[in-house]
């Protein structure tokens, strides 16, 4: 029998849910020919000046919209198998979203909602027996993705916040629509420019995981296109919808 | 000495034979090639029956079957046809993958282009399925004649360890059979009867044509063999002088040839007046009354 408590802020999960699903928009100051789009994948390795690891996510058209995402975990991940605690960062509203601006590679500025998120496992063999937490850390706090080096770095800054910084592992900038959904290969986990049943199959390998899930170890945060924190079927659609898309790799 | 190392180089070269095991230089996830062993059987995925016979307005469905695959996850295939001919109506999961567990699938249809992108998954960390089965079903729509290729091309089978498996895909070709003769028209002149046939079919025909007239009976007034190409016509001429005056009945009738479908327009049928016993002629305005029906 699924058992799922929802301790707190069940409104909060909710309504971040359905910003989560939805880039945040700025004026367009350009016209469609002049769009540029720009996907971002980084791996989060600091958290103040303490070592932290994690995912940060950058989808955007420039000057139009941008959807950020990043989750890490403190001190270098999980300590206790049952309990799974990380910090959740999203971009709820865009006003600068640029690239090769002001000496960065590209710069992304706007408000942010950061929560502290808990999932803590009960013993068993049913993967969904688990109660989530997530506490509001700041709510429409001012802050910044920055990416230098060449697009090899990153940091994120919100205020109040420590800083996050890491490592770009995959980012593609092109003139043309690049599709969400690339995420494998027949390398797997590698992005390939095109949508396809390697994607699918490599989110549904991860269906119904949660971030630490001990019985469904499979969850990645690249893979959680709504950011909810569950490969569902959200994911796959969002794949699906793409499929036969592709655009150009370096 | 001699004789034992032919025996072992016979010896081995059975082995090799029957041992049931290639090599397979796929490109696995590392991306460096990956020399491994599997049972020599390779996956086939094939348009099932391979060739359809149809005609205009019908309706026909094709498989997508798949053949002697093991831990078969998920998988993707194109399907392109003729845009002129063909129209694809719908696109339906098979049985195969949802028999391993829970699913996904989706497809995506471009009509324009003619072709059809197919996607399934299993859903969740669990074993592919092995055998054969059925992957998709695929209802389409003939809009006219001529002939399709049913191309399956960048088709993509995936493990559950996300690894390609290698295979063969087989497409299947679609074309139209029609066997269909009509008479078009009829029309009579002063001593004779033209008759216009016409193949509408798709195939060369040999049949005969028939001109009967009404009266009090029906006396035939003559037959001929005619042998037509496809989308052929040819106006046959019947010697024929009405015996007396009065409202006569032509009925041009050619014979059903095999296969044929449409036998509607097999007959024509024509009711023509002779008014003037003293002077019978056929057609032109001498002829009298006239009244033609169609078919």
């Amino acid at each position: 029998m699924k058992i799922r408590k929802i301790r707190y802020v069940i409104p909060i999960a909710l309504s971040l849910c359905l910003l989560l699903t939805m880039p945040t928009p700025i004026i367009s100051q350009q016209t469609p020919e002049q769009s540029t789009w720009v996907i971002m994948y980084g791996r989060i390795e600091r958290f103040g000046m303490d070592p932290a690891y994690g995912w940060c996510g950058a989808y955007a058209k420039v000057r139009e919209w941008a959807r950020v995402y990043a989750a890490w975990f403190p001190y270098g991940g999980p300590q206790i198998p049952e309990i799974c605690n990380f910090y959740a960062a999203k971009l709820v509203n865009a006003s600068i979203i640029e690239l090769d601006y002001l000496g960065y590679d590209f710069y992304v500025e706007g408000i942010w909602n950061v929560y502290n998120v808990t999932f803590i496992y009960e013993p068993g063999t049913e993967p969904g027996n688990y109660s989530l937490t997530i506490t509001p850390v700041v709510i429409n706090g001012l802050g910044t993705l920055e990416i230098i080096g060449n697009w090899t770095s990153f940091t994120i800054k919100i205020e109040t916040m420590e800083e996050v910084a890491g490592t770009v592992v995959f980012h593609a900038v092109r003139p043309r629509e690049i599709p969400l959904g690339d995420v494998s290969g027949v390398q797997v986990g590698i992005p390939d420019g095109e949508v396809n049943i390697w994607d699918l199959v490599h989110a549904a390998k991860a269906y119904g995981s949660t971030p630490g899930n001990p019985l469904l170890p499979n969850y990645d945060f690249s893979l959680d296109f709504n950011f909810n924190y569950e490969i569902d079927i959200y994911d796959l659609t969002t794949i699906a919808v793409n499929i036969g898309k592709t655009y150009e790799t370096d | 000495m001699r004789f034992t190392i032919r025996t072992a180089i016979i010896v081995m070269f059975i082995m090799l034979l029957f041992s049931g095991f290639v090599v397979d230089c796929t490109e696995h996830s590392t991306g460096v090639p990956l020399i491994s062993t599997y049972i020599s059987s390779l996956a086939t995925v094939y348009v099932f029956p391979d060739t359809i016979v149809g005609a205009p307005n019908q309706n026909f469905t094709v498989e997508i079957r798949i053949e002697e695959v093991n831990d078969l996850y998920g998988w993707e295939f194109r399907l392109a046809w003729n845009v002129a001919v063909l129209e694809v109506l719908s696109v339906e999961e098979g049985s195969f993958l949802k028999s391993g567990g829970d699913t996904f699938f989706t497809y995506v249809i471009n009509e324009t282009e003619g072709y059809i992108i197919v996607d399934c998954t299993l859903l969740g960390d669990i074993p592919g399925v092995s055998g054969n089965g059925t992957l998709a079903l695929v209802l389409f729509h003939v809009l006219a004649f001529g002939d399709s290729p049913l191309d399956l091309y960048d088709t993509i089978l995936v493990s559950s360890l996300e690894e390609s498996i290698p295979h063969e895909a087989i497409d299947g070709y679609y074309y139209t059979s029609v066997h269909d003769v009509a008479i078009i028209d009829v029309k009579t002149s002063k001593s004779s009867i033209n008759v216009t046939v016409e193949n509408q079919g798709t195939h060369t025909e040999t049949f005969n044509v028939s001109v009967y007239y009404t009266r009090l009976t029906d006396p035939l007034i003559g037959t001929q063999t005619v042998t037509l190409e496809h989308g052929a016509n040819a106006k046959l001429t019947f010697a024929w002088s009405p015996p007396t005056y009065g409202r006569y009945e032509i009925l041009a009738e050619a014979s059903i040839v095999p296969g044929e479908a449409d036998t509607d327009d097999n007959t024509y049928t024509i009711i023509i007046y002779i008014g003037d016993i003293g002077n019978l002629s056929l057609g032109g305005a001498g002829v009298g009354r006239y009244k033609r029906m169609l078919r």
